[in-house]
């Protein structure tokens, strides 16, 4: 639910004010900032993308109709953009072996311990593929079905994807474990 | 054989009771599943909870940065459009005044045929005293009575007679007595109406056609065959169309390893002007499409990122008809016309989802041997360079469209190509 102060922000944005629209921006900026993170491997990559679906969100304003939370549409749009930007990049193919990984539970009590700036670590360590399938069905929570239709992949390369993202972190996580021990 | 099956069948078929592990077992099965996706939960919930409703820090000059962008993008576009507007302005006006240069020099040419008549009419005044036909006397012959006609000459007799007599009577230096002799015979020629058609003039005689207006006056159209030698660079857009559903993963997969590189292509080819302004060239290209091939390879010890090109070498025909548009020295040529592709060579790698490793375009890429015929267009520029022994040089960039896929019919992901760039070269004509 729209809280007045948003609805009035939104309402300028439309009118074109600038102090409306900026003041918009610097409400949901370290939002999607986050969600930039997540998607691009650097900070320089995480910014473009975070200016390119500020200017999608302003010039998409009018098609948000005031349906359901800011929050989120501005979220869908930020991931639309940060998708977009990588499906002209470079895609990881992996070395024999890595299936041969044996999975290992991990000990839930390890994740739990990590950090945010460390989780974050790990998932801009991983290949493009697997960074945008795990984004999408671990954080996000969009279906395989979904997440093919996105990508314009298969639903089964989906989960292959989302397997082997899953391994890699483990490793990692197990990896980092070792260090500190 | 009896007494081995009864000592098996004793030690173990009497046992009535079935493995007391099994449920354990069973148990341990099922804990393990769990376990597993137990521990998938864990993980996708710990990145979950630690990174959904994260917030960042945004640099300082984001906002200043989005406005910016938001301002320039409209300006952009209305750029973008006067730039190709100021284009197709200038390109139009080039061509009023390459077609305006070509009727200027053919002006210049008539202009340049009457100029030598002033001064023949001085020459002509000392022809007549030698008894030869002047070219003015016979343009304004006039039909006076008493005048005498001989062939050509048509100066009334009292007029002749006077040009003989003062120059030698008067002491005046010849020359002087001379001028304006033939000036008084000018103005009687021009006063004298002629009641016939004049013969022609002798200058227009002497002097070469003149040729129509818009053409090459100054350099006429070379005969016979001329060489042209060029070389590009080309940009290739390759193209992935699905045959089957099946491909749309192998698409995916090559769409995000495999990235346009500049290509090239040397052409030799032979031109021969069929009339005026149409042309024919045909000739060999050879072209090469380069694609850069790029994936990461993960091993235990880390990620790798590996780039190797890929190349599609051909050998084409390429019978293209041109239509010009002369100048003094710059000719536009606009040809378009088949290409029959001979030969297509692939090499390199890509990537198949079904496979760790790459696999070869050559043997396993389903490429033809060839492509049939493709469509090309170019617009060539040739500038004159030199007046003795002059050659041409050449630009031309140029567009290739080919309908065919370059992999089988067969195949379940269709490769196809564009091509565009441009030629630089040189134009000879062989004697």
């Amino acid at each position: 639910m729209l809280s007045m102060k948003e609805k009035e922000l939104i309402d300028g944005a439309l009118r074109g004010e600038e102090e409306a629209s900026r003041l918009l921006f610097e409400r949901y900026a370290p939002m999607l900032m986050a969600v930039c993170q997540r998607y691009c491997r650097t900070r320089a990559e995480a910014e473009d993308v975070l200016q390119d679906a500020f200017i999608r969100i302003f010039d998409k304003l009018p098609k948000y109709g005031f349906k359901g939370s800011f929050a989120g549409w501005a979220r869908r749009l930020t991931v639309n953009v940060a998708l977009k930007t990588y499906q002209r990049k470079r895609y990881t193919n992996e070395q024999s072996g890595l299936e041969n990984i044996p999975e290992t539970g991990g000990a839930p009590r390890a994740y739990a311990d990590l950090g945010e700036q460390e989780l974050l670590t790990l998932i801009q360590a991983l290949p493009d593929g697997y960074r945008l399938v795990f984004n999408l069905y671990a954080i996000e929570g969009y279906s395989h079905k979904e997440i093919g239709e996105m990508l314009g992949i298969q639903e089964a390369s989906s989960r292959s994807q989302l397997l082997k993202a899953r391994k890699v972190l483990q490793r990692q996580i197990e990896d980092l474990q070792r260090i500190a021990i | 054989m009896s007494h081995i099956d009864d000592l098996f069948r004793d030690g173990l078929g009497k046992r009535e009771a079935p493995p007391s592990d099994t449920d354990k077992l069973w148990s341990r099965i099922q804990a393990a599943r769990t376990e597993g996706a137990s521990a998938h939960v864990a993980l996708d919930e710990a990145f979950r909870k630690g990174l959904r409703d994260r917030t960042a820090s945004v640099p300082p000059d984001m906002w200043r940065r989005i406005v910016r962008a938001r301002t320039l993008r409209p300006v952009f576009r209305w750029v973008s459009a006067a730039a190709v507007l100021l284009l197709l302005l200038a390109a139009g006006i080039g061509f009023q005044q390459m077609t305006k240069d070509s009727a200027t020099v053919a002006g210049n040419m008539a202009v340049a045929t009457a100029a030598p008549l002033q001064p023949s009419l001085v020459a002509s005044d000392h022809q007549e005293r030698e008894g030869r036909p002047s070219p003015a006397a016979v343009a304004a012959a006039p039909s006076a009575p008493g005048a005498q006609q001989t062939s050509g000459r048509s100066v009334p007799p009292a007029a002749e007679a006077s040009d003989s007599g003062p120059a030698a009577g008067s002491g005046l230096p010849a020359t002087a007595a001379v001028a304006p002799a033939a000036q008084r015979k000018a103005s009687m020629a021009v006063l004298a109406l002629p009641s016939r058609p004049a013969a022609p003039l002798a200058t227009e005689r002497e002097l070469p056609a003149t040729a129509p207006l818009g053409s090459t006056a100054f350099h006429p159209r070379p005969r016979g065959i001329q060489t042209e030698l060029l070389f590009g660079i080309s940009y290739a857009r390759q193209e992935f169309h699905l045959q089957s559903p099946e491909a749309a993963d192998l698409r995916t997969l090559r769409e995000f390893s495999e990235f346009p590189e500049f290509g090239y292509q040397i052409t030799l080819r032979g031109t021969r002007n069929l009339s005026q302004r149409l042309r024919l060239a045909a000739g060999l290209t050879f072209a090469e499409i380069r694609n850069e091939l790029e994936y990461e390879l993960l091993s235990n010890t880390g990620t790798t990122l590996v780039r190797t090109n890929n190349s599609l070498r051909m050998l084409e025909a390429p019978v293209l008809l041109g239509y010009s548009v002369p100048g003094r020295r710059l000719n536009v040529t606009i040809n378009a016309g088949p290409v029959v592709n001979l030969l297509v060579a692939p090499r390199g790698s890509f990537l198949h989802p079904d496979f760790s490793q790459p696999l070869d375009l050559a043997t396993d890429g389903n490429y033809r041997a060839n492509v049939g015929i493709g469509f090309m267009t170019s617009l060539s520029t040739a500038y004159q360079v030199g007046r003795k022994n002059p050659f041409t040089l050449l630009v031309e960039p140029f567009f290739k469209a080919y309908p065919s896929a370059f992999t089988e019919g067969a195949a379940a992901l269709q490769e196809r190509y564009w091509v565009a760039g441009i030629q630089l070269g040189v134009r000879k004509t062989l004697r």
